[in-house]
């Protein structure tokens, strides 16, 4: 029989209530009942994501430093499912992202009609995968992980099945997800093969006996080719170069919402994955995939940056800045391989959760221009937004400073965080790639300040309108953008738990 | 109008092309390492830019698939 810990179920309060709320929508989904009810959905999934809030930050807060609590031991004796810092603070991350993405979709749906119980349902089991992803220390458990996240996101990004984008970019997401996902079971078996288990501390131990035997040659192909399969699948979850075709048509086909959650938490919960197997896993190995993650995150910044200059889509543009982003994060993965310390790993964090904020505020912005009939992604839209609506115009310079990393912003601290972790590890060349990259990024993010500002509006357009919750969601970002960039202490502090190595 | 035989070629194009682009680029790769006694990273990264290689060509025939998708029910009338 599997062992439980004796506290499994308050350890694992997150998750239970998670699935709980999950079932209740799916429930209230088979009701037929009126678009008003289907509201009451939207704030019970609202009050739902804040409780679950309030329960990651409780359980972080009784972890003491360094902490790792096994919760499932399998049959074998074999760790499945932990609880620690690291696992804490992505699930902070995760949950905060669908929090906002329900705040921001209550105009999304109200405009396009489009209220179902299921849209909610989705959103709450793709978290749960998430957290199964950040908590899972076997490679098998995080494939289940993965695939409750994927298969979610794969309907909620076909959500608005009538429109044609939305069916081919998700069709698209989907089939190569499940490619993916055959891969990284292929790439998990030859590990097995190689090592006898799946258990990411076991793998550590046999790949540490194995160097100590006979050297980096003993490490053999069999096993460099199983981690090589593995990292494809993350690569592509995590949306990094040269796996990243299916971004920007998944994202401009998906609903504006969606498009927001899906460039943030399943983001951050591939790097959680990413992070748990390359540093908990498989850190022997770092000289052989810290040159490969190099390289892909050279690429990624690279073609990320030169690609969304050429957009006049804005959730396209802000695909490819995704895209980019993800390379800056997979500097301080990398960082942390090299220097084989906690600090790349809390760079990443950090990172994540200011993105989060500065992302979803920037998508919330072009969900705020959207009005019957257009969906407000287009530069033009964009076009004296000053005139029209002056705090909006003010806010979306706020996410888009601090997107391109700006002083005083969130972003500049973030890229900061991860620039000393890159020093730190002697890693130069990512450095000096990230900053000239991000000051290429600036003239995309500064083509739509040019639109808002500088740019005359139509002079027909109507003023848009944000809704009572997309308002709360977008000032909540700007603030937290500017707060954590003015005083980023706390937040710094809080991103530090996310330790997987002893020291 | 697309016959469905011609359809079904886009399909199996794709049962030689993806295995097929991950070899060339492994083989290359392997090529590549004994070339400058690297073994095994050249014949890794070979690998890796031959997934890459065999899942743009996914993405892009699925494209295509889509958008003959389209034209045809344009033509159809629906």
């Amino acid at each position: 029989m599997p062992v439980l810990h004796p506290e499994f179920w308050r350890l694992l309060s997150p998750e239970w209530v998670l699935v709980c709320f999950g079932t209740l929508f799916l429930l209230l989904s088979a009701l037929p009942v009126t678009r008003g009810a289907r509201r009451a959905t939207g704030v019970m999934a609202l009050f739902g994501f804040a409780v679950v809030l309030v329960l990651c930050a409780q359980t972080l807060a009784a972890l003491s430093p360094g902490m790792h609590v096994a919760v499932l031991t399998g049959l074998d004796g074999q760790i499945g499912l932990t609880v620690d810092g690291f696992s804490q603070v992505f699930k902070f991350i995760f949950v905060l992202g669908a929090l906002f993405t329900v705040l921001m979709s209550f105009k999304y749906l109200d405009v396009e009609k489009a209220w179902t119980g299921e849209y909610f349902t989705f959103l709450t089991f793709a978290v749960f995968g998430m957290m199964v992803m950040a908590s899972g220390v076997d490679l098998l458990t995080l494939w289940v992980g993965l695939e409750t996240m994927a298969l979610s996101v794969y309907v909620l990004a076909a959500y608005m099945r009538r429109q044609e984008p939305s069916v081919e970019g998700a069709t698209k997401y989907f089939l190569l997800g499940a490619f993916s996902s055959g891969l990284y079971l292929y790439g998990t078996s030859l590990i097995y093969g190689a090592t006898g288990t799946v258990q990411l501390g076991s793998i550590r131990l046999a790949l540490l006996d194995r160097l100590a035997h006979g050297g980096p040659a003993a490490v053999g192909f069999p096993l460099a080719a199983g981690l090589v399969i593995l990292s494809v699948s993350l690569l592509f979850k995590a949306a990094l170069v040269p796996f990243h075709w299916w971004t920007p048509d998944a994202y401009e086909g998906a609903a504006t919402p969606i498009t927001a959650f899906m460039s943030v938490a399943p983001k951050a919960a591939a790097f959680a994955m990413l992070l748990r197997i390359f540093v908990a896993g498989f850190l022997p190995l770092a000289p052989m995939w810290t040159g490969l993650l190099s390289l892909v995150a050279i690429l990624t910044m690279a073609w990320g940056n030169i690609a969304a200059m050429l957009q006049n889509n804005v959730k396209r543009m802000l695909a490819y800045s995704s895209i980019a982003h993800a390379g800056y994060a997979l500097v301080g993965l990398v960082a942390a391989g090299k220097s084989q310390s906690n600090q790349g790993i809390a760079a990443v964090a950090f990172y994540l959760l200011v993105y989060a904020f500065m992302n979803l505020g920037a998508f919330g912005l072009v969900l705020y221009l959207q009005r019957e009939g257009s969906a407000g992604d287009q530069m033009d839209d964009f076009d004296g937004l000053i005139q029209r609506s002056p705090l909006m115009a003010v806010l979306m310079i706020f996410f888009l400073l601090s997107l391109g990393g700006i002083p005083p912003m969130a972003g500049f601290l973030g890229k900061l965080m991860i620039f000393y972790s890159a020093l730190d590890a002697h890693l130069y060349l990512l450095a000096v790639v990230l900053a000239v990259t991000s000051v290429i990024s600036l003239y995309y993010y500064f083509r739509v300040v040019y639109h808002m500002f500088l740019k005359e509006g139509a002079h027909n357009l109507p003023t848009p309108s944000a809704g009572r919750p997309l308002g709360w969601s977008l000032a909540l970002c700007g603030v937290a953008v500017l707060a954590i960039g003015l005083y980023g202490q706390p937040f710094l502090h809080w991103a530090s738990q996310a330790v997987l190595l002893g020291r | 109008m697309v016959t469905p035989w011609r359809r079904l070629g886009v399909y199996l194009d794709l049962v030689y092309v993806f295995p097929g682009t991950i070899g060339v680029g492994t083989g290359l790769g392997y090529l590549a390492d004994r070339w400058l006694d690297t073994s095994p990273y050249g014949t890794l990264l070979g690998f890796l830019l031959g997934l890459s290689g065999a899942f743009w060509y996914l993405f892009r025939m699925l494209g295509i698939v889509a958008h003959r998708g389209r034209r045809d029910g344009e033509d159809d009338g629906s």
